[in-house]
């Protein structure tokens, strides 16, 4: 199955395609922040560039957040109107998911992204060498001390059963560049940081997406939203006319 | 050709399909889920929750207008989308959608400027226009008096320079403890007040301008309103009554007057009106009376054709596809766009 995989949730959009065989192509949002207008032109050229039309797409991933709300919804506004034009096979990707699996395999990986407002968008997985991630920490947005305990609380309830459970967590994200300090110390030491460059991109959105699609996973075009991710869903300051936020 | 238009520049989502034909052409459908209710509670539009709401409602909206209009998607052959002006957030809901649908079935995209499309909301019931008209578009962001010289050429004689007319009204209205939207509040609580029994000024910010100001009138009414409840007491219904019958007639007074006077000054062949402002009972009336003695004819759309909605966008967007213009995939959603302006991305195909 041939899946076009779109990340519009983070500030380094990207776009691919991939099939059995791997990556076919990729692109990456270059300059500031131009979703809208970056993201169409770019799957058309990209398709075109692999020798593909519309047509040879034969499922869509879409990332669903959380991330910046504007990007969100220009990605699966987008991802939405093609399955439907087209009648395509629709599946959302959790952003943090999409970035766990991209650090690769390992017992336990913070996914981490800065939410902005001092908080961070993060879940823990346990990341399989063969399929899908799997949450042990489901996603939340809230300041780095926060989620550390959280985690922490995790680990230890994972301990403490019949499993011994995992040692070191690997930290990823873009969180890294503002929150390292805290969300490191606040692991105890068993926070390790990973390399920068591990994003949530467009082709690991795709792969995952393929794997549920392969599954008979769908998400209807009518239904699909973004995960916005601030708790509570959706906090009263989010809603007040002075403050109409667009993290 | 069908044309499928997409409207979602501020609060309501909309969709519809126009069948054109050579210049001219019929609305298929036009379905319009207003979020009027989701920002009452507000006083006015929050853009958050505006974007939030476009993306919940704008493919089953879509879905709606083609099964209304009988045509398959696979039927349509161009998409016609709000650009500009409007709340970016919010336009970039109906852009995106707008932009995957063309890619995905390899149809032409037109983007369309807002005010074009509540030009050519007048002009669906009478494609026969004679031009040059004069356009008066009154809405909650816009209030401005536009030459249209022939299709896609404007030139715009007056704006305001402060508050737009839907934004007074609602804004009096706040002040009157009428409720939001204010448009229609005011107009029913006129209806059982005296006009002219709060004294009230006629914003002429320059006798010779054909420009606007409202600000002064909102202020005007907050002063006769602490006059008549000095302690900040509720005023009494009669009173708030007679205000917005006041406010209501000194506001539509400046809009005929200025109107009148650019289409005998330009010597129009008609005179349209436009925006949701133009739903205001008082003002329909009056303008009547003023245009009649000029012997040309005044064309107001249903109300359904005055507030925002996509079917303008599809007829205005027609026009611009049968003179073989199209837009870019690069089409972005611009909070500015004069209606002079060029639309961005979009210009004659060879
Ligand atoms: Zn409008």
């Amino acid at each position: 199955m041939r899946v076009l995989g779109v990340e519009t949730a983070t500030p380094l959009a990207s776009s691919a395609v991939v099939d059995a065989s791997g990556v076919l192509a990729e692109r990456v949002l270059r300059g500031p922040m131009r979703h809208l207008e970056w993201l169409a032109p770019a799957v058309d050229g990209m398709l075109r560039d692999a020798g593909l039309g519309p047509g040879d797409v034969e499922g869509i991933a879409v990332s669903v957040g959380p991330g910046g709300f504007t990007g969100l919804r220009i990605g699966i506004a987008t991802a939405a109107a093609w399955a439907r034009a087209r009648r395509t096979p629709l599946v959302g990707v959790g952003t943090l998911e999409a970035l766990a699996l991209a650090a690769g395999p390992r017992d336990a990986v913070l996914a981490a992204l800065d939410a902005h407002r001092g908080e961070v968008a993060a879940a823990l997985y346990r990341v399989p060498v063969a399929g899908e991630p799997e949450p042990l920490v489901p996603p939340t947005v809230a300041p780095p001390e926060a989620v550390a305990a959280e985690v922490l609380a995790a680990l230890r309830g994972a301990a403490g059963s019949a499993d011994p459970g995992p040692g070191r967590v690997l930290v990823v994200g873009d969180a890294l560049s503002r929150y390292a300090q805290p969300l490191l110390g606040a692991l105890d030491g068993r926070g390790v940081p990973g390399p920068p460059y591990v994003h949530p991109r467009a082709a690991v959105v795709a792969w995952l997406g393929r794997l549920r699609l392969i599954a008979g996973a769908r998400d209807d075009p009518g239904v699909l939203l973004p995960v916005y991710g601030r708790r509570p869903a959706l906090r009263e300051w989010q809603e007040s006319p002075a403050q109409p936020g667009n993290g | 050709m069908n044309v499928l238009g997409i409207e979602t520049s501020c609060d309501e989502t909309s969709a519809a399909v126009f069948a054109a034909a050579g210049g001219s052409g019929r609305l298929l459908s036009n379905v319009v889920a207003s979020q009027v209710d989701l920002h009452a509670r507000y006083g006015g539009v929050v853009p958050e929750l505006a974007s939030r709401r476009h993306l919940e409602r704008l493919g089953p909206v879509i879905d709606q207008a083609l099964d209304d209009a009988r045509v398959a998607l696979a039927a349509i052959d161009a998409i016609a989308v709000t650009c500009g002006p409007g709340l970016v957030g919010a336009l970039a809901v109906g852009v995106a959608a707008a932009k995957a649908t063309a890619l995905a079935l390899g149809r032409p995209l037109i983007g369309v400027n807002h005010l074009e499309g509540h030009v050519y909301a007048s002009l669906l019931h009478h494609p026969d226009l004679a031009l040059p008209a004069l356009v008066l578009l009154v809405s909650g962001s816009h209030t401005d008096l536009i030459l249209m010289a022939g299709h896609g050429r404007y030139e715009v004689l007056g704006a305001t320079r402060d508050d737009a007319a839907g934004e007074a009204f609602d804004k009096a209205a706040r002040a009157l403890g009428l409720g939001y939207p204010g448009g229609p509040a005011i107009d029913r609580a006129a209806a059982r007040g005296r006009a002219g029994a709060v004294q009230l000024p006629r914003p002429f910010p320059d006798e010779h301008s054909l420009d606007f100001s409202f600000s002064g009138l909102k202020t005007a009414v907050l002063r006769a309103l602490a006059k008549h409840a000095p302690d900040g007491g509720a005023p009494d219904a009669a009173w708030v009554a007679d205000a917005a019958a006041s406010f209501q007639e000194a506001l539509v007074g400046v809009l005929v007057e200025k109107t009148v006077r650019a289409a005998r000054a330009r010597r129009t062949g008609a005179v349209l009106l436009g925006g949701g402002v133009a739903a205001n009972s008082l003002l329909r009336r009056r303008m009547a009376e003023a245009v009649q003695p000029l012997g040309i004819p005044l064309h107001v759309p249903p109300p359904i054709l005055c507030t925002d909605n996509a079917g303008m966008i599809a007829a205005a967007g027609a026009h611009r596809l049968e003179r073989r213009e199209r837009s870019s995939l690069r089409l972005g959603a611009y909070a500015e766009l004069d209606l002079t302006d060029p639309v961005p991305e979009t210009g004659i195909t060879a």
